[in-house]
């Protein structure tokens, strides 16, 4: 708690009291206008020794020179203050003049001097105690500034004898003067003995101020540069590998360019962070890996060199056709066709046609391309020829647009079927549709009432076989599925198109279609057994040189290609 | 031989020389035949829908028929509607309700057809070769029925086995991922060898129909040649 002292008696009494407890003197408030002013701070321009525009080497050793001769006046000047401040025996005393020390001031004083005991007890206990504590620190600081006089002067002994010494030596005296010696003083002496085996003049850094190293680094001496070397090893650790770099000083000051070794940091060693990785994770990346691999596998065909082919040798072997089936269609050649004992799946056809009833009821699905009309006319025409004898009722029904067409042409224009009823049920847009609608009408027996009834009776129409017309898998699959699933019962058989016929076979085997006729090979077994008209046969002789040509060219093409695998092979061995 | 024959026979023949000059690489003339028939095909098309099913389907229920078939109509005629706004930006949303039924039935019927229709059956077919009453019905014929059911057992698992491409995942085996494990690898190469017989099979399918459909045109272009020349 702050306390104010009475003046005239000393005693001590509470900040808050406007009189002396003792004496009852009123509290002076002048007094706290005389005590020393508190130290102000050093303003920061003072402190900030470097110039803040000019920070180059030259500008910073001008800053320190003059802060240098700064603090040799402001030690002087701290000097003569201490000497007066140990002149003054009364810490409350100020170095005023006499016109200025107040009245009490002057009757204190006086007092003091006449009387020995006018100060009060607790006075004279704070003066005694700040005297003792100025000699103490007195004390301490010379003891201290001695000391470090002393270290300096052995350390100087030290090096001078060192010199003259051998290594063995200077490393026992060290390790005297220094039981832990740091590596970076190892070093440090390491270089330096280097350099003087070297035979270059080498001053004695140690015995130069800061000062001094710092102008000879800014004239480019090259006993600083090796201790800014020096610095530089301590400083970013000593790496055994040093990249050599181009040292320009001020190009105003001089030109030449000097190597400097600067070490680079040696950075810690690469460790690969340690990812755990599941060995279904390992799994997921063994298959991405082989995913990519299969990817950028060369695929042999892919190469379009081999694919750029002349257009002249296309046109000489569709020549080569051309002929060659112009003259078998209109030279003369017309061979026997073969007389090929029927299928199995063509005896089913064979077998169905027999034991139809008379004027059957069947219904033909037209669901093929107009591409294959030729074909698909000369396999159907036998069986068409078959059911137009057996005057037959034909339900027509087209799951291809083309299909409207072509069942007219197949039934009305080529195989000219007359006197038997044909009903067209128009157009279905997909087989599927179409199958599974006719299907259901076929296995529902009563139609709901409030479902409008369909144009075209197909509710009412009991088949004694579909017959589907098509020339590609799709269509013909899509019929199979629905109509096996709906109406088991119904026989179905497959006029297919030659492409369409080995993967339509399995419907066969399994007893989903009771007959097949496929290709105009096998519809010429049929129109031998069922037809006197060999209108197909006389074809014959042009497609079986048709195959010849083909089988030959294909044969060629692969002789060909090998020989150029050969020659390509050669090549790139010889590259 | 009438004008018509004539006109329709040069038409042909001159589409069909367009056609094969393709041979000597792509052409005006190729491309003109080719949008001919694009064009072509698409006027009948819509040509044969409006005739065919619009017209008998749609509009004569909703002009001629009792008041519960133009209700019924009235559904298909909604759906038609909403398709046709779809074209337009501002309705495109609009579309995706008729698109969404087509697309629900055609997947249910496409679903249905095969697993009523093709899984089942041919599965029990493979089953039924098996029986011994099948392979006895023929007599002398026995082990011909044994080993034509072997060997379609074999290709139904080698072809199979060739579309396996899932993996065992072992945590503690050193079979890499990319390896099959040695029965599946043993079994795929046999189906290798089936499916290229199949392939095979195919191509020359294929090729049959088209040199066919090329006896055809040449067929057809040498008739109309030697009726104009026998006409002149």
């Amino acid at each position: 708690m702050p306390e104010w002292i009475c003046p005239e008696c000393g005693a001590e009494n509470p900040q808050s009291a406007e009189r002396c407890l003792n004496c009852h003197v009123i509290r002076e408030e002048d007094l706290e206008g005389d005590l020393p002013e508190a130290i102000e701070p050093t303003p920061p321009d003072q402190v900030n020794i470097i110039p803040q525009e000019g920070q180059d080497l030259p500008e910073l050793l001008h800053s320190l020179k003059e802060d240098g001769e700064k603090a040799v006046e402001a030690s002087q000047d701290e000097e003569q203050s201490l000497e007066s401040s140990s002149e003054q025996p009364d810490p409350f005393e100020k170095p005023e003049s006499d016109d200025e020390i107040p009245d009490w001031l002057e009757r204190i004083r006086k007092r003091a001097q006449e009387e020995g005991d006018s100060i009060g007890e607790i006075t004279q206990k704070i003066m005694a105690a700040q005297e003792s504590l100025v000699e103490d620190q007195d004390a301490e600081q010379r003891r201290r500034f001695e000391t470090w006089v002393q270290s300096i002067k052995s350390q100087l002994e030290d090096q001078s004898g060192g010199e003259d010494d051998d290594e063995d030596d200077l490393e026992s005296i060290t390790d005297d003067t220094h039981p832990v010696e740091p590596d970076w003083l190892k070093r440090l002496r390491k270089a330096r003995e280097g350099d003087e085996q070297e035979g270059s003049e080498q001053p004695d850094i140690q015995g130069d101020s800061l000062l001094q190293w710092l102008v000879a680094l800014e004239d480019g001496d090259e006993t600083a540069l090796l201790a800014l070397e020096q610095i530089q090893n301590l400083e970013g650790g000593v790496g055994e590998e040093t990249q050599r770099t181009s040292f320009t000083g001020d190009e105003s000051v001089s030109e030449e360019t000097q190597e400097v070794r600067i070490d680079e940091p040696v950075l810690p060693a690469y460790k690969p962070a340690s990812i755990i990785v599941s060995p279904q994770e390992d799994f997921h990346a063994q298959q991405l890996a082989a995913t990519i691999r299969d990817e950028y596998t060369p695929i042999p065909g892919s190469d379009h060199t081999r694919a750029r082919s002349s257009w002249l040798v296309r046109l000489v072997i569709a020549g080569i056709m051309l002929t060659a089936l112009s003259l078998a269609l209109f030279g003369g050649f017309n061979p026997s066709a073969p007389q090929n004992s029927p299928q199995p799946h063509h005896e089913g056809v064979i077998t169905w046609l027999e034991t139809l009833p008379d004027e059957p009821a069947v219904l033909l699905v037209f669901d093929y391309q107009a591409g294959f009309s030729g074909e698909m006319m000369r396999l159907s025409r036998p069986f068409m020829v078959s059911l137009q004898e057996m005057n037959s009722h034909l339900t027509v029904i087209s799951t291809t647009a083309s299909g409207v067409l072509l069942n007219q042409q197949l039934l009305v224009d080529d195989v000219l079927v007359e006197d038997i009823s044909i009903t067209d049920l128009g157009y279905l847009p997909l087989a599927s549709f179409g199958a599974f609608s006719l299907g259901l009408q076929n296995q529902v027996a009563v139609n709901p009432a409030f479902l409008p009834e369909p144009v075209m009776p197909l509710s009412s129409l009991s088949f004694d076989g579909i017959v589907i017309l098509s020339g590609d898998y799709e269509g013909s699959r899509g019929w199979i599925e629905q109509l096996t699933a709906l109406t088991p019962e119904t026989p179905l058989l497959l006029l297919v198109t030659a492409q369409a016929g080995p993967i339509v076979m399995p419907y066969w085997e399994s007893g989903q279609v009771i007959g097949l006729v496929a290709g105009k090979s096998e519809a010429l077994v049929l129109e031998s057994d069922q037809v006197e008209d060999r209108w197909l046969g006389n074809r014959w002789g042009a497609y079986r040189v048709g195959v010849l040509i083909t089988i030959g060219f294909i044969v060629l093409g692969v002789i060909i290609n090998d020989n150029r695998d050969a020659n390509d092979d050669s090549h790139w061995g010889e590259l | 031989m009438n004008l018509s024959e004539i006109v329709w026979g040069l038409i042909g023949f001159l589409l069909t020389v367009m056609v094969l000059s393709y041979l000597i690489g792509d052409n005006l003339f190729f491309r003109l035949a080719g949008y001919l028939f694009v064009g072509v095909m698409a006027g009948f098309l819509s040509v044969v829908i409006i005739r065919q099913i619009l017209w008998p389907y749609l509009l004569i229920p909703l002009v001629h028929g009792s008041w519960l078939e133009r209700l019924w109509a009235l559904i298909p005629l909604g759906l038609v509607i909403l398709l046709v706004l779809g074209q337009f930006k501002r309705f495109t949303g609009f579309s995706r309700y008729p698109l969404a039924f087509l697309g629900g039935v055609a997947a249910a019927l496409a679903i249905g057809g095969a697993v009523f229709g093709t899984i089942m059956p041919q599965t029990q077919a493979v089953i039924e070769i098996f029986d011994p009453v099948v392979w006895y019905a023929v007599p002398g014929r026995t082990w011909l029925r044994i080993i034509d059911a072997v060997v379609m057992l074999l290709g139904t698992i080698g072809t199979l086995s060739y579309f396996h491409f899932g993996r065992q995942w072992r945590a503690h085996s050193n079979i890499k991922a990319e390896e099959r494990p040695f029965i599946l690898e043993t079994l795929s190469g046999v189906g290798q060898v089936f499916i290229g017989i199949a392939l095979g099979a195919v191509f020359a399918g294929l090729f049959s129909s088209a040199l066919v459909a090329l006896i055809d045109r040449i067929l057809s272009i040498g008739q109309f040649i030697l009726l104009v020349v026998g006409a002149s």
